[in-house]
């Protein structure tokens, strides 16, 4: 089992779309992940469980992931927290009207 | 008549008639079931679940092609909670366990998900509660086989109201035949809220109470500037309000008219080149409909974030995203492709690319650094870049150059790898220009120098600002000292802009000031004649460089020239925008 601990970069907090991007992620691995903020635990591919989490900027959480792939999984889940979820280009993308 | 005050979602007016939406909440009776009825009420279960992936699908495509992929996540995420497996387990349970109904099982499990968010006391995940219970209602009208056809069923366009309308509900409206959208609940975070402003029609949500005063088919105004909806107005207010629309109107056809023209032209002839900053290569196309003169910016470092599995793009994924954007502007609009402006806060975790954490990552390994270090990489990139070059009119810009000796070697392995290509015969662009951002005070100092070798410069004002007033601008207890309208980057971005007109290079301006409409003015003031801007500023700024002669500008440069701080300078330049341009757009 892999336990490593991720922060909350995004300004806005831990939200729908960062809790769809790990879900899908996680769905990719056949190892058990989960993401622990005090005593709450969210299962990984559970879009639901992850978003009773609420996690505003600058939480921290544990992730752990047991199983084969563990250790992949882990990486893609860290990174996914490092890059702000693209939280930067998802702004830039969004249209602006005047 | 009578007003009602709530949240402006989307701006714009409307005046219509109201069309009432019927979306009661479905109430679910507790209803009990024998054990023997267990198996069908989970065939039930997965049925529905399955029609309900499918209608949701719908949604998502529909908001895909009509909105955009960012809306299109809404509803991926909705998709996600049907195929939640501990909802699932949930349901599944009371079914097997406390023998009740597939439609109370699945309205217990959903509410139990929302009433975790509404629990949790903070206003979005309030909002995002919502979100639950439009997948609850979508696989409750599937389980009990109500018809849901098109949310208004009207033969011309109208304001839609509604006591509370579901994202997926938004997203089914036709904006064709929306004039307004006008609700009594919902926040301005709502998912609601969020494609109904990219719909692109005046809405105003959490009005409150309004729907038991509307009879028959009412006229109302929606007012998504001031957050109002007005029922039953009298004839006077209707005809303040044509007004009102009518300048909307004509504020749209002169936008119109720009979008048909790729350069601006102030009132004295001047011609300025309004450019675009894009990240993604589907963004070009918007450009290219606004009328952009070109990408004077395209940022390539999200192929290296988007990396899978730690592995590094290949060239093959470069060249498909240089090869879109550049087939989308074609020959007459050039793309100017920034090679990876990696390190400092974007710093990809490939295991090609492993690297220990440095102390001060914004003055340390990043940007050309990057490129010199890892030559392989660079390599990659500029091959794709060149293969690419066939399909537009592309130009290499480097990041962060501060030294010529940066400058000569990047432009060294370029040309190596050009050198490469015509061994193999392959065909590329041969007249490919180089240039470098101008992002540092060093660089500026030494900008004669690297005038005589480069082919274009750019000057990325955020960083330049950065570095020239020492600031980190993620540092709250010292990010007011990061303001656009800093004097001392004023006087850096001026000399930069007589150096490259002495010997003659082409200046384009790519950082976040000229995308601030009332810096426009300034800009053209200080002599540049090219701005890179956001690809939603291309049609304002271009209407805000029309607005102004260019003496007017220089006069405005002129004056600018001599205040002493930022805030100075950005309350002058605030006013003489608005002196201008009071009448339509920034009201």
């Amino acid at each position: 089992m892999i336990q490593t601990e991720v922060t909350v970069q995004n300004s806005a907090g831990f939200h729908v779309r960062d809790a769809s991007l790990v879900c899908k992620t996680a769905m990719k691995y056949s190892s058990e992940i989960r993401l622990r903020k005090g005593g709450a635990v969210a299962d990984c591919k559970s879009c639901l469980d992850l978003l009773s989490l609420m996690a505003p900027q600058g939480t921290q959480l544990v992730l752990t992931a047991d199983g084969a792939d563990e250790e992949a999984a882990t990486n893609e889940i860290v990174k996914l927290f490092n890059v702000k979820f693209y939280e930067d280009e998802f702004a830039s993308a969004a249209p602006q009207r005047s | 008549m009578k007003y009602y005050h709530g949240i402006a979602v989307a701006p714009g007016v409307a005046i219509g008639l109201l069309s009432v939406v019927a979306n009661n909440q479905l109430f679910i009776p507790r209803r009990a079931i024998d054990a023997n009825q267990v198996d069908d009420e989970l065939r039930r279960l997965e049925a529905a679940f399955e029609r309900a992936q499918t209608a949701v699908s719908q949604c998502r495509d529909k908001a895909q092609e009509e909105l955009g992929g960012q809306y299109a996540q809404i509803f991926e995420a909705h998709l996600l909670f049907l195929m939640d497996p501990n909802l699932r387990a949930r349901v599944e349970t009371a079914i097997q366990d406390d023998l009740v109904s597939v439609e109370f099982a699945v309205a217990q499990a959903f509410d139990f998900y929302a009433a975790q968010l509404r629990k949790l006391q903070d206003a979005t995940y309030a909002e995002r509660a919502n979100d639950i219970n439009d997948v609850k209602n979508i696989v409750l009208r599937e389980l009990l086989a109500v018809k849901q056809g098109s949310v208004v069923d009207e033969r011309y366009p109208v304001i839609v109201a509604a006591s509370f309308l579901a994202p997926s509900e938004a997203a089914k409206l036709e904006p064709a035949m929306t004039l307004g959208i006008v609700t009594e609940q919902g926040g301005r975070g709502s998912h609601t809220s969020i494609v109904a402003s990219a719909l692109g029609v005046p809405t105003v949500v959490g009005l409150g109470s309004f729907l038991s005063d509307v009879y028959g088919a009412c006229l109302a105004i929606v007012d998504g500037d001031r957050g109002q909806l007005i029922l039953d107005p009298t004839p006077e207010v209707v005809d303040q309000y044509e007004q009102k629309l009518e300048r909307q109107h004509e504020h749209q056809r002169r936008l119109e008219e720009k979008r048909s023209k790729n350069y601006a032209t102030t009132p004295d002839g001047v011609k300025v080149a309004v450019e675009a900053n894009i990240e993604f290569p589907y963004e070009a196309k918007t450009c290219l409909e606004c009328g952009a003169t070109g990408i004077g910016l395209y940022r390539t470092e999200f192929l290296y974030l988007a990396e899978k599995d730690g592995v590094m793009p290949d060239e093959e994924a470069h060249f498909q995203a240089y090869k879109e954007a550049l087939a989308t502007m074609g020959q007459d609009r050039t793309t100017v492709i920034r090679t990876f402006d990696l390190g400092a806060d974007k710093t990809p975790e490939g295991r090609n690319f492993a690297r220990e954490r440095e102390p001060n990552p914004f003055m340390g390994l990043r940007s050309v650094r990057l490129s010199l270090r890892y030559t392989d990489m660079f390599r990659t990139q500029l091959r794709a870049i060149l293969r690419a070059s066939v399909y537009g009119k592309a130009a290499v810009m480097f990041p962060l150059v501060t030294t010529i000796r940066e400058w000569r070697q990047a432009k060294m392995i370029f040309h190596d790898v050009c050198e490469e290509f015509n061994e193999r015969g392959e065909p590329y662009d041969h007249d490919i220009a180089l240039g470098i951002m101008v992002e540092t005070p060093a660089t500026v100092i030494m900008l004669d120098q690297f005038a005589i070798e480069v082919d274009f410069f750019s000057l990325g004002t955020n960083d330049l600002l950065q570095y020239a007033q020492a600031v980190d601008r993620s540092n709250k207890e010292v990010n007011a000292l990061y303001a656009q309208e800093s004097p001392a980057l004023m006087r850096l971005i001026k000399r930069v802009v007589d150096v490259s007109n002495l010997y003659g290079k082409p200046l384009a301006i790519c950082g976040q000031m000229a995308s601030v409409p009332a810096n426009v003015p300034l800009l053209l003031g200080l002599g540049l004649r090219a701005l890179s801007v956001a690809p939603g500023m291309i049609l304002q700024t271009k209407e805000i460089c029309e607005t102004f002669t260019i003496q007017e500008c220089e006069e405005i440069a002129k004056q600018a020239w001599l205040m002493e701080t930022a805030d100075d300078v950005r309350i002058f330049l605030n006013n003489e925008l608005k002196k201008k341009v009071s009448n339509f757009a920034y009201d």
